[in-house]
C-alpha cells in the first residue's frame, strides 16, 4: 500500500482511471508541475485501452472531431522519437477503401476536406490501390491514402505515459477500487480517502458508475488477431462504410477494418453493439464481422486466428468526448466518452484538460467537448 | 493403401510409410519446421498439437501443425518463416 | 462459414483417450445415444496412440466395447467454441459442425509441462511424451543416441521403451529422492539399475 497519507489534502489533481486517457492526463499534469495521483482498480491500460486497435487517425466526421484527432495525431508524431520499442509505433498510414462509385465520391470529398486542412491525402485509382494492397479483392474502385496516420500498441503506450508521469512526481495507485468520487475526494475500496482540488473521472465505459447522470453508453466491439502473415497487409485498411457503422446510434453493425502489426499478425475488426453488457464473445457478431472482412480480403479465409476478445467503448450521444468541468460538482472534471478514438485523442485530451485547469490558452477550441454542453439545447456540429 | 507416400520438404524428396506425420518427415530430412522471430530454427516439442512449434507451410497454407497432419502424396512442405 | 453436420447426442464425450473411451463406452452400454469427439485420427489419446487397432490389448478391448455400444466416433473433429449451453462448435478439415447434447463429459486429458532451460528450443529437443508420440507417428530412432533427462516416472518408462527399440540411451537423468528411486527400481525392473547420485538418479 502507498506510504502517502491520503487523509490530508496533498494533491492538485486526482485522476480515476489509468487507461490511455487517464495516463496521458497524469503525464500532462505532472509535466506542468501539478501534484497528481492516478488510481485504478487494475493496472494502467488494462481496460478498454488493452482491447482497442491503437489506430492513430485524423477523422473527419465533424469539425470538432477532426480538430481533436488531428491535434492529437501531431502530438503523437512529436512524441514518437521518445517512444520505446514495445509501443510498436508504426506510421503505416490509412487506406480508406472504396467499393463502389458512391464511395469513390466520398473519397474525393475526404481528399478535399483533408487537403483544405493541411492533411496529406492521395486518391488511389483501382490500379494503384491494387499495387499498394494486392490482397484486397479485385473490383475495388479505389481508395484514399492518408500517410500520416499510424498504429501503436495501446497498453504499452499507456504504461509509457504513466511511467513518464511517475518520473515527474505523479503518484500511481493500482489495484484499488474506487467507491466514490466527488466533493474534492476520491474514496477507495478500503475506506481511505484521497483529497484533491480537482478529481478527474477518466474511467471510460465505467465513468457513469462514478458520476451518475453521465450520458455515456457502452459500445461493445470485437477484435480478432491472427498468426503471422508478414506483408499481407501494409496499411490500416478501413472501408468507407465504416462511417455508416460508427454513425448508427441504435443498431448493431460491423465494418471492414484490418491492421498489420509489426509481428506480421493481423488485427481484424470492427463491430459495434449497443446494449450488450457481457464481455463474452458474441458468436453472431464475430461471424458477421469476419464475413465482412472476407468480402474485402478473401485471403483471410485461409488464415489462423489465435485470439478473439471484446472491449467496451465509452459512447456519448453527440459522438464527441467530455473534456472539462462537470456542472454537477465543482471539484469533478471529466476526461471520458472517447468512443473509438481514445488512443488517438488521449494526448490532445490531456493538453486541453490541463490548459483549462491552469488557465493556459488551448490550441484548439474546447467548447465542443465541454461537459456543460449537454445542458444546452443544440448539439455542436 | 499405397505402400509409400512421396512428398517434398524444402525441395528435398522423401518417401515415408502411410500414417507418418509431416513433422516426422521434416525431422527425417533434417529440416527445421519453422524459424522463430529471433531467427532460431524450431522443431516439434510436444508431439500432440498443443505447443505450435511444429508449424510448417503445406501446399501454400502456412501455420499447419505438422505433428497432427499425415503425409499425403505430392505434398509440398516448406519451413514456415 | 459453410455449414457442416448438425448432430445431437444424449451424452457427448470430448476427448477420446482412455478416460473418454471408457466414459463413452459405459454411457453407450446404458442405452443412451453417445458421441465421442477427438481431433486425432483415431481414439486412444496420447498413451494409446496407435494402440486401438491392436497394438495395445487394453486399448483394443475398449475399442471393441465402444463399437458394441454403438458410440458415434467423431474423429478428426476439433471443438473450439461453446456459443450457448448445450451446444459445441467443432471444426473438421473442411467445415464446421454443431454438436448438441444433454450431458457433456470433458475427458480432455493432460499435457506435458516443460520447464525451460538453455537450449530447450533447439530442434531435436523434444518432450518425453512428444518423442513417444513421434515414434508412433513414424519417426525412426533405431540406432540414434538419446539423452533422457528431467523429473518424474514417465522418463523412466520412456527410456525403457526406447532401449527396447534399440536406441542407445546415453544418459537418463532424473531428479528424485532416494526413496522414490528405490520404489521405481522395484516398479521397473526391466530398466536396470537406478543409481542415486546426490539429487539425481542415473539409470543404466
Amino acid at each position: 500500500m502507498s506510504a502517502v497519507a491520503h487523509d490530508v489534502a496533498v494533491y492538485d489533481v486526482a485522476i480515476v482511471g489509468a487507461g490511455i486517457v487517464g495516463a496521458a492526463c497524469a503525464y500532462e499534469c505532472a509535466r506542468r508541475g501539478l501534484r497528481v495521483v492516478m488510481v485504478d482498480r487494475d493496472t494502467t491500460g488494462a481496460g478498454t485501452t488493452a482491447a482497442g486497435m491503437g489506430h492513430i487517425v485524423a477523422m473527419d466526421d465533424s469539425e470538432a472531431q477532426f480538430a481533436l484527432t488531428r491535434y492529437s495525431q501531431k502530438l503523437w508524431q512529436e512524441l514518437r522519437p521518445e517512444l520505446p520499442e514495445d509501443v510498436e509505433y508504426e506510421q503505416c498510414g490509412t487506406v480508406w477503401v472504396a467499393a463502389d462509385d458512391e464511395e469513390m465520391q466520398e473519397v474525393e470529398r475526404k481528399r478535399d476536406y483533408y487537403g483544405e486542412r493541411g492533411v496529406t491525402a492521395d486518391v488511389l485509382d483501382e490500379k494503384l490501390l491494387r499495387t499498394l494492397e494486392p490482397n484486397l479483392r479485385s473490383g475495388m474502385k479505389g481508395g484514399l491514402l492518408v500517410p500520416e496516420d499510424g498504429v501503436l500498441y495501446p497498453p504499452c503506450a499507456a504504461r509509457f505515459l504513466a511511467d513518464r508521469a511517475q518520473e515527474r512526481g505523479a503518484k500511481l495507485q493500482f489495484g484499488v477500487s474506487v467507491e466514490h468520487l466527488g466533493e474534492g475526494r476520491v474514496t477507495l475500496g478500503d475506506g481511505s480517502k484521497i483529497r484533491a482540488e480537482i478529481v478527474v473521472n477518466a474511467a471510460g465505459a465505467s465513468a457513469p458508475e462514478l458520476t451518475p447522470g453521465l450520458a455515456i453508453k457502452k459500445r461493445k466491439g470485437h477484435l480478432v488477431i491472427t498468426e503471422r502473415y508478414p506483408g499481407f497487409v501494409r496499411h490500416q485498411l478501413v472501408e468507407l462504410g465504416y462511417l455508416k457503422s460508427a454513425h448508427s446510434v441504435s443498431s448493431d453493425s460491423v465494418a471492414f477494418n484490418v491492421q498489420p502489426r509489426r509481428t506480421g499478425q493481423l488485427l481484424i475488426g470492427s463491430s459495434r453493439q449497443y446494449g450488450a453488457e457481457h464481455k463474452e464473445v458474441d458468436q453472431h457478431m464475430l461471424v458477421r464481422m469476419l464475413q465482412r472482412a472476407q468480402e474485402y480480403m478473401p485471403g483471410l479465409r485461409q488464415m489462423s486466428a489465435i485470439r478473439v476478445w471484446t472491449g467496451f467503448r465509452a459512447a456519448t450521444p453527440d459522438k464527441l468526448p467530455l473534456i472539462g468541468p462537470w456542472p454537477g460538482d465543482k471539484s469533478v472534471w471529466l476526461a471520458t466518452g472517447h468512443e473509438g478514438l481514445g488512443i488517438t485523442t488521449s494526448l490532445g485530451t490531456a493538453r486541453i484538460l490541463v490548459d483549462q485547469m491552469t488557465g493556459a490558452k488551448p490550441e484548439i477550441p474546447i467548447e465542443p467537448y465541454l461537459p456543460s454542453r449537454s445542458a444546452q439545447e443544440h448539439v455542436h456540429a | 493403401m499405397p505402400s509409400v507416400v512421396a512428398l517434398t520438404v524444402n525441395g528435398i524428396s522423401i518417401e515415408v510409410a502411410p500414417g507418418t506425420t509431416v513433422a516426422v518427415a521434416a525431422m527425417q530430412v533434417g529440416q527445421p519446421c519453422r524459424i522463430s522471430v529471433t531467427g532460431t530454427p524450431r522443431g516439434p516439442l510436444c508431439g500432440m498439437g498443443i505447443c505450435f512449434e511444429c508449424r510448417m507451410t503445406i501446399n501454400g497454407v502456412s501455420h499447419c501443425r505438422t505433428c497432427q497432419i499425415f503425409c499425403e502424396s505430392g505434398m509440398d512442405v516448406t519451413t514456415n518463416e | 462459414m459453410s455449414n457442416g453436420a448438425r448432430r445431437k447426442f444424449d451424452v457427448l464425450v470430448v476427448g477420446g483417450g482412455p478416460a473418454g473411451m471408457a466414459a463413452a463406452a459405459r454411457a453407450g452400454e446404458s442405452g443412451v445415444h453417445v458421441g465421442l469427439v477427438d481431433d486425432n485420427f483415431s481414439p486412444g489419446g496420447q498413451i494409446w496412440r496407435g494402440g486401438v487397432e491392436g497394438g495395445n490389448p487394453h486399448a483394443a478391448a475398449w475399442m471393441e466395447r465402444l463399437q458394441a455400444a454403438q458410440v458415434a466416433k467423431l474423429c478428426g473433429v476439433r471443438v473450439f467454441h461453446q456459443p450457448e449451453p448445450g451446444l459445441l462448435l467443432a471444426e473438421t478439415k473442411d467445415t464446421v459442425c454443431e454438436l448438441r447434447y444433454d450431458k457433456l463429459i470433458l475427458a480432455t486429458g493432460a499435457r506435458e509441462r516443460f520447464l525451460p532451460f538453455p537450449g530447450w528450443t533447439l530442434p531435436n529437443v523434444i518432450g518425453a511424451g512428444g518423442l513417444q508420440a513421434m515414434v508412433k507417428s513414424g519417426l525412426s530412432i533405431h540406432g540414434k543416441r538419446v539423452v533422457v533427462a528431467g523429473t518424474g516416472p514417465l522418463l523412466v518408462a520412456v527410456a525403457a521403451s526406447l532401449r527396447k527399440d534399440g536406441v542407445a540411451v546415453l544418459e537418463s537423468l532424473n531428479a528424485l529422492t532416494k526413496a522414490k528411486g528405490t520404489r521405481w527400481q522395484a516398479r521397473f525392473p526391466a530398466f536396470g539399475e537406478i543409481k542415486q547420485e546426490g539429487d539425481f538418479a542415473r539409470a543404466y
